[in-house]
């Protein structure tokens, strides 16, 4: 099976300000491909490059196998895309918006969007501009899909929509990986790429740190762990912990590893209280930042 | 709702609004005219007293007021910088309007070619624009027949109609262009304005000179005279340096499109 999305050398400078710089992809058809970064990483930018709306400055990037910018219209009748922020005409109703998104499309697109409708219990009839900004999400997302696309692109999707709304989300975006669509999916929020991708790239500064099986990031996934101890902790060191910080009684750290390992540790130590949870993603990006440095 | 007619839709509100500007210019100025024409030799003998920069600036010069046509010329040139000033508006909106309402995402991911899209909504820019003209023709009719004249102007009306269409059509070119080479819309627009403003600057220095020369290249204001539209010639030479001019504007307006980032602005 070929490349849905396929880049090599990916670069775009915005005049002098990075953009992005020679990202490679290869996003199998069919799987449901993370793209994970902090803001300003370059994700949108990877993007909207891929979708045509801004140009390449290096490097080469293909749609199941057609140039992004050659053959960008035969590449967008096969993708569908829902950008973070939806800006629509005010004055439609959401049932005229789509219809017109759907008349860029050489199929009816009338049933689809009844269902694609109730599903997200979208009133159809209602204005644009008196929406909620939940309900333009939900317009977005139908006319991403309308058409059932080949590839759907979903930068920062679920922004806007309430945890209910976004679990109908996920199962919808999964029914269409059934049907055979490949999906790109970017967002910050490591939770919700684990929870529907197979492979996850993870971009920093314009550039991809790591690409990694969803699998994988599980297994090497990381723990954030601070605890307070009855006196303080000279030199605290633990095979696996990383970013170390002390302050007196106070001891936080990244940890990698067997938790039972971890908890091991813990249970050795004078301990008045201790709390293990999801790091943030920036604090995981600390983390590549700090394995650079060290590289250099 | 395909896209030009959706482009239609969009631009009717800001036709009306400008059609009703013009619909109240014309119907108001053409009903001073009898005025005028009332204490003519009082106004032209007025109008002898000023500096001729004064005179040149209203866009009197070598034009009788206190006749019809005159007064019609020297009004038709106030309606010119209007329909510039329209024309150029609607150049450079239909370049940059996604990208000012942030609709450009949702439109330009859709299967159709940047130029497919912009030919289309400058297409739809241009109906409205020549409907613009038209109505210039029937509002002239409209307020002259309250006038009760004993001559028929019709193809005074047409021949400035039709050189009102042509000097637009230059803007309206011009505006796309600039909007279509500048990342931030409201520099496009700004510069779209500005060239209107600089044109009829040098439109007034033309009628300075004696012997102007080629400044009235510069001018597409000046491609159309007064006195020569007065003497039943729209020169064919200008409308189709008109036609070449815009051909050329909305060439490149089309090739740096197709080049540039889209991007909110």
């Amino acid at each position: 099976m070929g490349y849905a999305i396929e880049t090599k050398k990916l670069t775009k400078y915005y005049g002098k300000a990075r953009g992005i710089v020679d990202v490679d992809l290869a996003v199998e058809e069919g799987e449901i491909f993370g793209f994970i970064g902090p803001n300003g990483a370059g994700k949108s930018t990877t993007i909207r490059t891929l979708l045509g709306l801004i140009k390449k400055s290096g490097g080469f990037a293909t749609i199941f196998g057609m140039d992004c910018e050659k053959d960008k219209v035969k590449i967008l009748s096969e993708v569908g895309y829902l950008p973070g922020e939806v800006f629509y005409y005010d004055n439609m109703r959401a049932i005229d918006l789509l219809r017109y998104s759907a008349s860029f499309y050489k199929k009816d697109c009338a049933k689809r969007i009844v269902e694609l409708a109730d599903a997200l219990s979208l009133d159809l009839n209602k204005k644009i501009e008196d929406m909620s900004l939940g309900n333009k999400k939900k317009v977005g997302i139908v006319q991403g899909l309308l058409h059932s696309p080949r590839l759907i692109i979903l930068d920062e999707p679920t922004s806007g929509l309430d945890p209910l709304m976004q679990r109908t989300f996920f199962e919808l975006i999964q029914r269409e990986n059934e049907r055979g669509a490949t999906v790109l999916f970017s967002s910050h929020i490591l939770g919700e790429v684990q929870r529907i991708c197979n492979r996850v790239a993870i971009i920093k500064e314009g550039r991809i740190v790591d690409l990694r099986s969803i699998g994988d990031l599980r297994k090497n996934s990381y723990k954030k762990v601070s605890f307070t101890s009855a006196s303080p902790i000279e030199s605290f060191s633990l095979a696996g912990a990383a970013q170390v910080a002390q302050d007196g009684v106070q001891t936080s750290f990244l940890y990698s590893g067997e938790i039972n390992a971890l908890l091991q540790a813990l249970a050795g130590m004078p301990l008045v209280n201790a709390d293990i949870s999801e790091p943030e993603l920036e604090e995981i990006f600390l983390h590549y930042y700090e394995d650079g440095e060290t590289e250099q | 709702m395909n896209l030009f007619r959706k482009e239609l839709k969009s631009g009717l509100k800001p036709f009306l609004f400008w059609t009703l500007g013009l619909f109240v210019f014309i119907i108001a100025g053409i009903l001073k005219s009898s005025a005028a024409m009332a204490d003519g030799q009082f106004m032209t003998e007025l109008i002898n007293k000023f500096p001729r920069i004064v005179v040149v600036a209203m866009g009197m010069a070598n034009i009788d007021i206190s006749q019809f046509a005159g007064f019609y010329a020297v009004l038709m040139q106030y309606v010119f910088v209007l329909a510039a000033v329209y024309a150029a508006y609607l150049g450079s909106n239909a370049v940059s309007r996604e990208s000012v309402d942030k609709t450009y995402e949702f439109l330009f991911t859709k299967p159709r070619s940047r130029s497919y899209i912009l030919a289309r909504k400058l297409l739809a820019a241009l109906v409205y624009f020549t409907l613009y003209a038209c109505l210039n023709l029937l509002f002239s009719v409209l307020a002259v027949r309250q006038l009760a004249l004993d001559v028929d102007y019709l193809w005074l009306y047409l021949r400035f109609s039709v050189a009102m269409w042509a000097v637009g059509l230059v803007f309206f070119s011009i505006a796309a262009m600039f909007a279509a080479s500048m990342r931030v819309s409201e520099r496009g627009a700004r510069a779209g304005n500005l060239t209107v403003l600089a044109t009829y600057a040098l439109a007034v220095v033309y009628d300075l000179f004696e012997k102007p020369g080629a400044i009235r290249l510069l001018t597409p204001f000046r491609y159309f005279l007064n006195t020569e539209v007065l003497d039943s010639v729209v020169q064919p030479l200008y409308l189709v340096l008109c036609v070449a001019l815009a051909i050329a504007f909305l060439l490149i307006a089309f090739i740096r499109f197709e080049k540039r980032d889209l991007g909110a602005v």
